[in-house]
């Protein structure tokens, strides 16, 4: 790796917590809908970023968050295990894609295969949050749409940055 | 040998990922068990630092509710005043010195909130440095709120009522029934009390407070009015909703409260247990 790109990690990854952590934490609709946009810093890693990298982003992303939000272990859970079956679901979705540079973008897949990707992969993620924080109390009630509201806010949001920023580097 | 090694190194990806969950599993369930013994949460000094930096930004838009919420809180403690200072049975109250003073009202800000979760927490800005000890209950003007868990030098972290571990020892001020307040983690505006025998006289609308039961609340602390009742077939108790008096969505000024006596009733009831 080098010195570049690893600065390209930290400063994205600095960038992506701290958004979290001070603006997303507060963004809940209806008490029950969340957005864990942080998620977008390790789903969206470089294709070729190597696994165990992407194991311990994953890991170390989820502890941050989990410091701000007084949830130690929660999110390291989730993430790790998302971070676990990437590799394998990107195979299969984004497997005949040979070049992209930097993090997977908008502007290197169709937003369906944008969708695709990202999507089951925020649905195990934030089930997993919800039912870890579920655990001991009387979780009958709307574990899942739940986790699969949040999982399309946290999408739109995800997707929305995305536009945003490609329509500002066409202009360019 | 050889063998071994590159078995490992083949499946180093899965050998990592089953490490860090496990030392992610371990920190959950050890953070929950033991309280006051982790630095792995806001009262963090790098996180909250941060946290109230981010706090004290937002903070300045709603400056002038919080004007008013204090000016409200202030009427009202006028009013109690003037109400005890002339009562008969103020007058008539025997002195006894360690009674009177035996609750020390700590003011803290609070620096961070949520109430979106099932496990809530809320940091405050009064830690070890102003003797703020894990185990005090905190409250605010409107009634209670929650019970301090991790202590740091500046900063301490309460669960809050909205958090479905905590159990409040209550008191029906109709009869004096005991209950216990816990939360279910449905509502933020409603909490359970439980335990209140079937036989009991109650009524929607019943003043819910704290019992004094234990070192944590002093007596007669607002928690809620009885707003459902619910009686089930084949249980002894009722199933009753509370309204809780504190709308714990803006939360701002609370009071942690310090038992002077606290450990010397701590003490008692473990000799008479044992």
């Amino acid at each position: 790796m080098t010195l570049k790109s690893a600065l390209t990690y930290l400063l994205s990854f600095m960038g992506y917590v701290l958004l979290q952590a001070a603006l997303l934490n507060k963004l809940v609709i209806a008490n029950s809908i969340f957005c864990f946009f942080y998620v977008g810093f390790i789903f969206l890693l470089p294709l070729n970023s190597s696994r165990m990298l992407q194991l311990l982003l994953g890991f170390a992303a989820g502890f941050v968050i989990d410091l701000f939000g007084d949830s130690i272990g929660v999110h390291m859970i989730s993430c790790t295990l998302a971070m676990f079956i990437r590799p394998f679901w990107q195979q299969l979705v984004l497997g005949d894609i040979k070049e992209m540079p930097g993090f997977i973008n908008i502007q290197g897949v169709t937003i369906f295969r944008f969708f695709t990707f990202t999507m089951p992969l925020l649905l195990i993620h934030h089930f997993v949050i919800f039912y870890l924080d579920a655990i001991g109390t009387d979780f009958s009630f709307s574990l899942l749409p739940k986790a699969l509201f949040s999982a399309f806010f946290t999408f739109v949001v995800l997707l929305s940055i995305q536009l945003f920023v490609t329509s500002f580097t066409k202009k360019k | 040998m050889r063998g071994l090694l590159r078995f490992i190194y083949k499946y180093r990806a899965f050998e990592l990922f089953i490490l860090l969950e496990v030392i992610s599993v371990w920190l959950l369930v050890s953070n929950n068990r033991y309280y006051n013994v982790s630095y792995l949460n806001t009262t963090n000094s790098v996180v909250a630092t941060t946290n109230q930096r981010i706090f004290n930004t937002q903070k300045y838009f709603s400056l002038q509710e919080v004007n008013e919420k204090l000016a409200q809180e202030n009427a009202l403690l006028r009013e109690q005043l003037t109400r005890l200072l002339y009562s008969e049975s103020y007058r008539k109250l025997p002195v006894n010195d360690s009674l009177l003073d035996r609750y020390e009202l700590i003011p803290a800000k609070v620096e961070r909130n949520s109430t979106a979760k099932n496990h809530n927490i809320i940091l405050l800005d009064k830690g070890k440095t102003h003797g703020i000890e894990s185990g005090m209950g905190v409250v605010g003007p409107q009634g209670v709120i929650g019970q301090i868990k991790y202590v740091s030098n500046n900063f301490s972290s309460a669960i809050s009522l909205l958090h479905t571990d905590t159990r409040i020892s209550s008191l029906l001020t109709r009869d004096g029934t005991i209950g216990t307040t816990q939360w279910d983690g449905k509502d933020i505006g409603i909490a359970k009390l439980k335990y209140i025998p079937r036989h009991v006289p109650i009524a929607e609308g019943d003043t819910v407070i704290t019992s004094g039961f234990n070192s944590v609340f002093p007596e007669g602390i607002m928690i809620g009015y009885v707003q459902r009742i619910d009686v089930k077939k084949n249980e002894s108790f009722y199933d009753i909703d509370i309204a809780l008096s504190t709308s714990f969505h803006n939360l701002n000024m609370t009071y942690i409260v310090k038992d002077k006596l606290g450990a010397e009733i701590d003490s008692l009831t473990t000799i008479s247990e044992e």
